[in-house]
């Protein structure tokens, strides 16, 4: 369908120095697509980047891929047996045993609430996936004794701890039919981690696992954490798998049902996100038709001498269709690299800006300050607090090329109407005005 | 009825490649209430002298003075006033604006300088009544034949009362018929209302109907 | 200016006659970008303040207060207290010990809490966040020693009800080395539920005469204060630091609650710059059309200058077109941007029906490839953001800048046209062949 008549027509119809302003026109709607796609790019990948970031961090050392909970009192062999039929499973890359507690810590300085989790010495060997988030600010990652306690780095800031340094800590034992048994003892802190998402870390402690079980008696506590080598592909069918295997007296759920509402949550905030800057998208297109409008008005005269010389309405207006496929490919490729550059280097450029906008502050701060006392504070664009501490960027291919796709046939699109009124003109009405 | 006085003018292009001179030291006085016509060849700079008395043109050195003004002294917003009250101005093609009926088109002048609109309307009724177009007078331009759209150009160069008209060529596109009618309509409004007029023209038969003839060739004037 | 009139006139026929010409086109396209633009902004707005201005109200009227007074008191002291109420601009002040604890329900684990020990009678200290809690049953005055009050979602966790028993665990004592465990039966008299999650699951309230046995000898009195005017925090705080002395410390709420509140703040900058690139992308656009039907205009500009208009005249009627976009984009923008909002949970409703229904259609055509949730899809599930329906708020005087803001670039890309007006010189337009 390619005709290479109407193609020479459309390259014609665009060069030619006479007019400036028609340029304009065509470069302005070439930038405009351009433009609108940056923001769509980057909002894109950014908070794909940002959920997958999450996510995984989540599912790493959070849910795990798949967590089994007895629901009876699992003894060491019953412990180390299961785990050995679950390792036979295919797929399956790590399991160990996981103790979780809440209780109380002190220091000097310091109270607060915290959230045990008690993992075997060799934890970051066996499960090397986590090995990769779980980041030592300070310390060593050591959990070989009874004593011996990782502390997440919020912790650490709270009680105003060091490695070395001693803490108390409060948890409670159920016991059914008496009052709960109240259990001080004193941890050292051999090192701080940090995850690089607070959420997930906030008030996190990690202990060694046999002190876990000792403070942690019920059963509820115990669970045995699975990790895959593909935790994507037929989650479902590996959970059942697992249950299967396992039998009655356990519970299975996979980190999807574990998370669901979490993940649900930002995959709809992203949704209206992309959804706004697909808006402004089609404000751009809306901007070809402008510009092909205008294009249709200052050729009027070279169209009906072609009509008039027999030239088919349908060969003017595939031309002028085929300014809207240029237009939108050229925009198009405009707003990919651009936005492509923005967001892989988005890291970077928060922190250009936030140190752009700091230099100013101090200067403004000093303007105003003859009244004020003002502290000493600077502007954090993304704070750590609520986003991950790096946004990490993986390039989705498919998404780019399905973007480009619906922007160059928008682009098309948008220039079809004002290219089929074009074909209809009428001859005669324009050579009658000239 | 205002004068003119032009003294020393001199009037050049430069094209890129050449300087081409239109107007060489000239001087002219046109008393009030005369009626000049103008003659000369196709591209003597017949036209150019009308656009440097009217301001529309800028000129390379000289001074051109109508009545008390130094045309060329004047800044844009100052001579777009100095237009609007002092001079008219007739082409050869009508300009008329074609979104605005007959009468629109000719109090449209007096409207900009700020007479309200009733009694703009009011005195373009009167000059349309006076060239015989009242039953035309809520037509479009494009409802309108050619001598009638040039008799409203000529009417509406005179609302204002200006003291000068000036008409570059004003029956250049019309037959003979309409011709002969626009000059009566013209001559005769001049003398009712009291205008100084410089009329170009390549007829040279209406010489003699003015009070000086004058003739420009190779950019030196000459009364005849 | 006398001749105004004429502009007006002038501009008014312009317009006029183009819908008669229908070469409304391009002035269609730029009428409906400006609209999309302004309905997209307001829209956007409403929802954002709606959910931001519900937390900052709850953290501002539950947690942070205007200003907090860090004392090293054990217990409130009323000259303290008599200091701070009699301070210009000072709306309450209620005094607060915060203590970490674990609480527990009859059946349930422990689960870690933040009590804040407060004086009996909330109401009469401060009604304001009295107020916000938004208590769901039972009573807001702390009468007995024992007295808890909790958050419904922490109730939920505990399966405790009103006038159900749990039991608080903590370490008291005087220093680190003397700390030692005790627990103590408390009675749920009352739920709250403040719409604030973190609030609702992990804090409670007790009496203040209780507390010393609660804490642990590091909780000192905190001294919650509230403003007449939240803006008046830094001159107050340096009254209060003035008549207290320097063993206080003085936060105000912008501090403490700077990360947050400029995380929100920073969503919502973010989200304006990204829709306001509409305005620039349309703004454009409106130069360019202008500029266009100028260039066709070229002959009428000459004519009305050439009749006496000056240059600047002329530039005016065709602002005024411009102008016109920008207003009449803006009005039906304005329209549908607070229709969209007032009416946003139906229309959330119905779109994620409408998807519903299509995606039950091709389920029917294409069987379940890697089926996950048989769920219908939900745009704005309840369950995952805690709140029943999306809130709304609209503050205008955010509206109003929206507002000029689009009239304002539609209005300064019709001058940025104009300026080729300029340019043109009617003798140079104007000629005889």
């Amino acid at each position: 369908m390619i005709s290479s008549r109407s193609f020479f027509l459309a390259a014609k119809l665009l060069s030619g120095k006479r007019n400036i302003l028609k340029k304009r026109n065509i470069l302005g709607a070439v930038l405009g697509i351009g433009l609108s796609l940056i923001p769509l790019i980057v909002v894109l990948e950014i908070s794909s980047g940002m959920i997958e970031g999450i996510t995984e961090r989540y599912m790493e050392i959070g849910s795990y891929h798949l967590q089994i909970k007895p629901f009876f009192n699992m003894d060491q062999d019953k412990q180390d047996s299961t785990i050995q039929i679950i390792k036979s499973l295919k797929d399956v890359k790590s399991v160990f045993p996981v103790v979780n507690g809440v209780g109380l810590a002190y220091s000097e300085n310091g109270r607060t609430g915290i959230s045990f989790k008690a993992l075997p010495e060799d934890y970051l060997e066996i499960d090397k996936s986590a090995a990769k988030f779980i980041k030592i600010e300070s310390g060593k990652f050591k959990l070989d004794t009874n004593d011996s306690a990782m502390l997440s780095s919020e912790v650490a800031r709270i009680l105003d701890v060091v490695p070395g340094d001693r803490i108390k800590i409060l948890t409670a034992r159920k016991i059914p039919g008496r009052r709960p048994v109240l259990k001080p003892s004193y941890l050292t802190v051999n090192g701080i981690f940090s995850t690089g998402y607070y959420e997930l870390d906030a008030l996190s402690i990690y202990i060694n696992i046999d002190k876990g079980k000792k403070l942690f008696t019920d059963k509820n506590s115990l669970i045995i954490g699975v990790k895959l080598f593909n935790p994507f592909e037929n989650i479902k069918e590996k959970t059942k798998e697992v249950r299967n295997i396992l039998g009655t007296g356990y519970s299975v759920h996979n980190w999807y049902n574990l998370e669901q509402s979490m993940i649900d949550s930002f995959n709809t905030t992203r949704t209206i996100l992309l959804f706004i800057t697909i808006l402004i998208v089609i404000v751009a297109a809306m901007n070809i038709s402008s510009a092909i409008v205008m294009l249709v008005m200052e050729k009027e005269e070279a169209i009906a001498m072609l009509k008039s010389t027999g030239v088919p309405s349908a060969l003017i207006t595939r031309t002028f269709v085929y300014m809207g496929f240029i237009i939108g490919i050229s925009g198009t490729f405009i707003g990919l690299v651009l936005g492509l550059l923005a967001a892989i280097n988005i890291n970077g450029i928060i922190h250009l800006s936030e140190a752009v906008i700091n230099k100013f502050y101090y200067y403004i701060q000093i303007l105003l300050s003859p009244l004020l006392i003002l502290k000493e504070r600077n502007l954090v664009i993304i704070d750590t607090a609520y986003y991950l501490d790096k946004i990490p960027i993986k390039l989705n291919l498919i998404n780019i090329l399905l973007i480009s796709t619906l922007t160059i046939l928008l682009s098309v699109f948008a220039a079809y109407i004002p290219a089929k009124r074009a074909g209809k003109l009428k001859p005669m009405d324009i050579l009658r005005k000239h | 009825m205002s004068n003119i006085v032009i003294e020393n003018l001199y009037k050049s292009y430069n094209t890129g490649t050449e300087n081409l001179v239109i107007l060489k030291n000239l001087n002219l006085t046109v008393e009030p209430n005369t009626r000049v016509i103008l003659t000369g060849s196709s591209g003597s700079g017949k036209s150019t002298l009308l656009n440097l008395i009217s301001g529309m043109d800028n000129l390379s050195s000289g001074k051109i003075m109508v009545d008390n003004y130094n045309v060329h002294k004047m800044d844009e917003s100052a001579l777009s006033s100095f237009r609007a009250s002092s001079i008219g101005l007739i082409f050869q093609f009508h300009y008329l604006l074609k979104d605005f009926t007959a009468i629109e088109n000719v109090m449209m002048p007096a409207y900009m300088t700020g007479m309200p609109k009733i009694e703009a309307l009011a005195k373009a009724r009167e000059l349309i009544v006076e060239v015989g177009l009242e039953t035309r007078m809520n037509h479009l331009p494009s409802q309108l034949s050619g001598g009638e759209k040039q008799r409203v150009a000529v009417v509406r160069s005179m609302i204002n009362n200006p003291g000068i008209i000036l008409a570059d060529e004003p029956t250049g596109n019309l037959d003979e018929a309409n011709s002969r009618k626009i000059e009566e309509i013209l001559f005769e409004l001049v003398k009712n209302h009291g205008k100084t007029l410089l009329l170009v023209t390549h007829d040279n038969s209406l010489a003699t109907r003015g009070d000086r003839h004058l003739k420009l060739e190779n950019g030196i004037l000459a009364e005849l | 200016m006398k001749n105004i009139r004429w502009i007006f006139f002038t501009s008014f026929r312009y317009l006029r006659n183009r819908k008669a010409t229908k070469r409304i086109g391009p002035a269609a396209l730029s009428i409906a970008g400006i609209s999309i633009g302004v309905m997209a902004l307001v829209s956007v707005l409403g929802i954002m303040n709606g959910l931001q201005l519900g937390f900052i109200e709850d953290i501002i009227n539950i947690n942070s207060f205007h200003i907090r007074v860090y004392s090293n008191q054990i217990e409130p002291d009323p000259d303290t207290l008599n200091i701070l109420k009699n301070i210009d601009g000072i709306k309450s002040v209620l005094p607060f010990i915060d203590i970490q604890t674990l609480i527990k329900g009859a059946y349930s684990d422990y689960e870690a809490v933040n009590i804040r020990a407060i004086p009996e009678n909330l109401g009469d200290y401060d009604p304001a966040m009295a107020n916000q809690l938004n208590l769901k049953s039972g009573d807001i005055e702390l009468t007995s020693s024992n007295s808890i009050i909790i958050g419904t979602q922490l109730a939920a966790c505990l399966g405790s009800n009103l006038n159900d028993n749990i039991s608080l665990v903590s370490m008291g004592g005087s220093g680190f080395k003397n700390l030692k465990p005790f627990d103590k039966e408390f009675k749920v008299t009352g739920l709250f539920q403040s719409g604030y999650y973190n609030f609702d699951r992990s804090m409670g309230f007790t009496n203040i005469n209780m507390s010393r046995s609660l804490a642990s000898g590091k909780e000192n009195v905190i001294y919650g204060v509230k403003l007449e005017n939240q803006y008046r925090d830094r001159d107050i705080a340096l009254l209060i630091k003035e008549q207290l002395g320097k063993e206080y410390e003085v936060v105000s709420w912008r501090d403490f609650n700077s990360s947050f509140f400029g995380a929100l703040r920073t969503e919502k900058n973010a989200m304006m710059l990204v829709i306001g690139l509409i305005f620039v992308v349309v703004g454009v656009n409106i130069k360019h059309s202008l500029e266009r039907s100028l260039v066709e205009k070229k002959e009428e500009i000459a004519i009305l200058m050439s009749l006496g208009a000056n240059p600047g005249s002329v530039k005016i009627i065709f602002i005024i077109e411009g102008f016109l976009i920008g207003f009449s984009g803006a009005v039906s923008g304005l329209v549908l941007g607070l229709l969209i909002t007032e009416n946003i949970n139906s229309i959330f409703s119905g779109i994620s029906s409408l998807i519903t229904y299509i995606e039950s259609i091709f389920r029917l055509i294409f069987l379940p490839l890697k089926g996950n949730s048989t769920d219908a899809f939900s745009l704005f599930s309840a369950d995952n953001f805690y709140i029943t329906e999306l809130p709304v708020r609209i503050i205008y005087s955010e509206v109003l800048l929206v507002f000029l803001f689009a009239v304002l670039t539609s209005t300064l890309a019709a001058y940025s046209a104009s300026e080729i007006i300029s340019r043109y010189k009617p003798s140079e337009v104007l000629r005889n062949e």
